[in-house]
């Protein structure tokens, strides 16, 4: 079981992670946004960081190079969930510190398997 | 009064010349019979004469005219400039080709648009299907789960309650674990049966064991007399040889032995009826025996066959067990693809919310900006000169044309003034729709 933050503006795509990592027996705290998972982060750790690209506010590059610049959180997997599929956008993310990229909408399965490939 | 207006000599400028010829007339015989500085200096006369003619006489003829008929020129305008006439005119020839630009930018964004929204639209309705046909799915497969869970608990008909299972019959849990119940208390029963008689076996064992040890010292004392006889036997053969000498003792010795003869036949009768006894015994411990080694034979089969009902009973529930649990288990993966199937389609809400978002924020947003601007500019430009003196020559050309149809109708006005107010009223209306 794993420690899982999921950060996505949506509701939905929040209760939809949600679902399908603690029905895998994850731990999964949610975050609206930027702020709110940077919250999280001062008072918790994590062993795992979903989060969306396009956002209100920062978006989910800039919480990578946040997180990426937290000790903390130098060396935490981060997968983002998007539906950006440009290449630029995936260069950015991997320039930031992005471990892994999936696009929306997300196969359940898919997901679990890319988690327990990333926490190896 | 009119201005002072450029326009005016050009559009006039044949007339005009006509003019100063008509003017010139005169002087064409002058110049043979006067002198050249007296031609000279009317010539020069005639100049300004013609322009102050010009202007102060036929010009403001024309334009009453003009005005009486309805007709204007930009140069007629009151203090508009060439120059700003003709940069304007370029300005708006710019701008309406910037609007023009913009325009079709705007029409391709509201084309995008409108093909986003029908995409969404599309996506949503899509979604929603796909929603509800995997919820549907999820309700009919656990239903189907249900039904063959509670299968196994139904009572079948046939089996009734409490009676004998038939081999081979259909039955439900709660009949199978009733039977096994029912078939573990008959062998737990025969059990009991044996044990009893067992017991019983025991205790004829015990009074057995007690008459073999009543046996065993009779006979012990029959051997002690039989060596007592043997001992009495040797005395009478010496007592025999010396019969001549003492014959009392002789006697004697005869009726020692005929008391242990008689004392041996007594053991003897009392050992026959110890014998008997323990043939009663043994009578009836073969019976008890008998019985106890039925009893066990019956357990024996009644388990045996009990069991074997259990086992093929068992062997049967099993496989029904198997294969409920199978099928179970195959609509659970269903069930399980469903919901993963409906958390994909739950995310096109989110990606749709995106698309709108991003249509809101940037194509809708773009337009309607340049939609202000183009208000804007359109507001900014109808300040100007042109279009402020258009709006006055329009209104003027109004006016005029009002003077004209009351001068022509003023024995209508007589007549009917009302009606006459009302067209009025209508012909102003309509100038200021126009």
């Amino acid at each position: 079981m794993a420690s899982i933050l999921a950060v996505d503006d949506s509701a939905t795509m929040r209760q939809m992670i949600n679902f399908t990592l603690s029905d895998a027996g994850h731990l999964v705290t949610d975050a609206a946004n930027f702020d709110e998972a940077m919250a999280h982060i001062a008072v918790s750790r994590f062993d795992l960081v979903i989060s969306d690209v396009n956002m209100p506010g920062k978006n989910g590059i800039e919480l990578v190079k946040a997180l990426r610049a937290t000790p903390e959180f130098r060396f935490v997997p981060i997968l983002m969930i998007t539906t950006e599929r440009k290449e630029e956008m995936k260069a950015a993310g991997k320039a930031a510190g992005v471990t892994s990229w999936i696009v929306k909408p997300f196969d359940p399965v898919a997901l679990l398997e890319t988690i327990e490939k990333i926490l190896k | 009064m009119m201005h002072f207006n450029i326009y005016n000599y050009v559009t006039y400028r044949f007339l005009l010349a006509r003019f100063g010829l008509i003017l010139l007339l005169p002087w064409g015989w002058a110049v043979f019979v006067v002198p050249p500085w007296v031609f000279a200096v009317c010539t020069a006369l005639m100049l300004p004469a013609f322009f102050l003619s010009s202007r102060y006489l036929i010009l403001p003829i024309l334009a009453r005219c003009r005005e009486i008929n309805g007709e204007a020129l930009p140069g007629d305008r009151p203090g508009l400039d060439p120059q700003t006439l003709r940069g304007d005119l370029g300005a708006l020839h710019g701008r309406l080709g910037k609007w023009q630009d913009t325009s079709q930018h705007t029409s391709s964004n509201v084309g995008h648009a409108t093909r986003g929204v029908g995409e969404v639209i599309s996506q949503t309705e899509q979604a929603v299907l796909e929603l509800s046909k995997s919820f549907r799915g999820i309700t009919l497969k656990t239903r189907q789960q249900m039904e063959i869970a509670m299968s196994m608990l139904r009572r079948d008909e046939d089996a009734g309650e409490g009676g004998d299972v038939p081999s081979g019959t259909w039955i439900s849990l709660p009949d199978y674990i009733h039977a096994y119940e029912r078939q573990l208390q008959e062998v737990i029963d025969s059990m009991v049966k044996f044990s009893a008689a067992s017991d019983e076996l025991l205790q004829h064992q015990t009074k057995m064991r007690d008459q073999s040890v009543l046996i065993d010292e009779m006979v012990d004392e029959l051997r002690s007399m039989a060596l007592r006889i043997g001992k009495l036997a040797l005395d009478s053969s010496m007592a025999a040889s010396a019969a001549g000498n003492n014959r009392d003792m002789l006697v004697q010795l005869t009726d020692s032995i005929r008391g242990i003869s008689d004392q041996t036949l007594g053991l003897t009768r009392t050992v026959r009826e110890r014998l008997e006894a323990i043939r009663d015994e043994l009578v009836v411990t073969h019976k008890v025996i008998n019985r106890a080694a039925i009893t066990a034979k019956e357990s024996a089969q009644r388990a045996k066959a009990d069991v074997s009902q259990l086992n093929i009973t068992m062997i049967e529930k099993s496989k029904e067990l198997e294969g409920a649990l199978t099928r179970i288990n195959s609509l659970g993966k269903e069930i399980q693809r469903d919901v993963n199937n409906a958390i994909i389609a739950m995310q096109f809400q989110d990606i749709t919310q995106q698309k709108l978002e991003h249509m809101r924020g940037s194509t809708l947003s773009e337009a309607m900006q340049n939609l202000d601007l183009l208000s804007a500019e359109t507001q900014e430009m109808m300040k100007r000169d042109i279009f402020v003196a258009l709006k006055a020559e329009t209104e003027r050309q109004h006016s005029a044309q009002s003077i004209a149809e009351h001068a022509g109708t003023d024995a209508q006005v007589d007549q009917s003034p009302g009606q006459n107010d009302a067209s009025e009223a209508a012909r102003r209306a309509d100038s200021r729709e126009n």
